[in-house]
């Protein structure tokens, strides 16, 4: 029997990490995970489907944010994948006999404690698996307020689906505690690096630029269009922005509970500043989706130049913000010295 | 967003559950506050289950005209689309395409049969129904 401590968070990934962390000694939370791993966001890859939809990121990819917290902190984070499912399931069995909590990657469509209107095809789900009773586990899954019993041969199925981002049964864990350390020093690089990727130049689809493409072929929309495909792709970007846990406007909000976070840690009256001023960015993305949430229903009428507009004044907005977040790092301590956040992609 | 402004919907979408968001509480800080649901995310969950069950249902009419396969309507049932069943037998899209036609559903070898039943979590005799 392990004393595991069920934990609710709003994304699967750094809640999963926070809560494995907190088992092992360090309870820092999931804002912290998210931000410190320089989880935020934002791509529009239309060449890269989704149901036939392109698409739409407003966080690092998946799997990224784990790996960079345990880069950035240094966390004894052990992880591996399987060829074969046989393999995989003798070594979470393994781990449970231990007593450890074992993190895994999943399909979320085929865990059946979910409900029905949420699964679909999304390989990159995390959940926690913490106790083994005969042909059942049991699961703490951080988007959901309980936790469930999962049968061996469904938990096998989500494991070890095929397809994009295919989980191969991949499984982390803690090979040993670890104490709480001041993360004062790694919170300027963190936010340095999120900043970074939001205003890079170079390609058209990530950061800034890419909420200004998103507004591009949003204007492209016209009466030619079948009317039940535009309305997908509008709903479908309302979707990523806030169905699939982000905690609220594309993880604005979490980033911004990260940003006042770490300003009371710092004792910095600015980044407090730059809270707020993230939330009021965050309303924005809130409205943009309820615009298109409107005109997809046909409650207001298609507007292919209002969706360009707001989506240009978020990139305006996101603009500022982040080169502002970027001058202040500097002044945060470890901003002076330079980091290695190439590699730390 | 601030905690004032969640909203209190019977959600469809999340079956009686809530999910955690992140909003400002009245005294200026963050706080992780459970959501029953927004209107908008509500609208976009519920379309995308809407438009599987629309797909499933005009495959159905189709099959029943001998215009498509039961492959295909199993496919819609479990949410997928050709290029995920591709990926998930581990055959090209083309081949997935061409099983989907009636003929050559009606073509299909026992063994690939059952690895299609096998991905679509059923028994190989059942892929033939379609109710």
């Amino acid at each position: 029997m392990i004393d595991f401590k069920h934990r609710q968070g709003s994304h699967c990934e750094s809640s999963a990490a926070a809560s494995l962390l907190a088992h092992h000694g360090w309870p820092l939370s999931e804002a912290m995970c998210f931000g410190l791993a320089a989880g935020l966001s934002f791509s529009y890859l239309p060449f890269i489907k989704i149901y036939g939809m392109p698409l739409v990121a407003y966080r690092a990819l998946p799997g990224r944010i784990i790996a960079r917290l345990q880069r950035r902190l240094k966390l004894p984070l052990q992880m591996q994948q399987f060829t074969s499912s046989a393999a995989g399931q003798v070594r979470l069995d393994a781990l449970l006999a231990q007593g450890q909590p074992v993190g895994l990657q999943a399909c979320i469509y085929w865990l059946p404690y979910v409900p029905e209107n949420l699964r679909f095809h999304f390989n990159a789900h995390n959940l926690i698996v913490y106790e083994q009773h005969g042909d059942s586990y049991t699961v703490s899954d951080s988007v959901f307020e309980e936790t469930h019993c999962i049968a061996r041969d469904d938990l096998q199925r989500a494991r070890f689906v095929r397809g994009k981002l295919a989980p191969k049964g991949r499984l982390f864990y803690f090979s040993r505690d670890v104490a709480a350390q001041d993360v004062c020093g790694q919170i300027g690089p963190a936010i340095k690096q999120v900043a970074k990727e939001m205003l890079q130049p170079a390609l058209p689809w990530i950061g800034v630029k890419g909420i200004r493409f998103l507004g591009r072929k949003l204007r492209e929309l016209d009466e030619e269009n079948a009317p039940r495909d535009t309305a997908r792709l509008l709903l479908h970007i309302v979707r990523m922005q806030e169905v699939i846990g982000t905690g609220g406007a594309g993880f604005r909000f979490l980033y911004a509970a990260f940003l006042q976070e770490s300003a009371q840690c710092l004792q910095s009256e600015r980044l407090a500043q730059k809270a707020i001023e993230l939330t009021e960015i965050g309303d924005t993305w809130r409205d943009f989706a309820m615009e298109l949430a409107r005109m997809a229903k046909g409650r207001a009428p298609l507007s292919p130049r209002t969706l360009q507009e707001t989506a240009n004044q978020l990139a305006a907005q996101e603009t500022q913000f982040f080169r502002a977040l970027l001058a202040l790092t500097a002044q945060l301590p470890g901003g002076q010295q330079q980091h290695g956040d190439a590699k730390g992609r | 967003m601030r905690t004032t402004e969640l909203e209190t919907l019977d959600s469809k979408l999340l079956s009686g559950q809530r999910r955690v968001v992140y909003a400002l509480n009245e005294a200026g800080q963050y706080q992780a506050a459970h959501s029953a649901g927004w209107d908008p995310e509500e609208q976009a969950g519920l379309d995308e289950v809407a438009w599987f069950h629309h797909l499933q249902t005009e495959c159905r009419v189709r099959i029943q005209q001998g215009l498509d396969s039961p492959l295909r309507y199993h496919m819609y049932r479990l949410r997928l689309d050709e290029s995920l069943l591709a990926e998930a037998v581990g055959l090209w899209c083309w081949r997935v395409k061409r099983h989907l036609q009636p003929k050559g559903f009606a073509k299909l070898s026992p063994a690939l049969r059952a690895r299609y039943a096998q991905v679509l979590g059923m028994q190989a005799q059942d892929l033939d129904c379609y109710d």
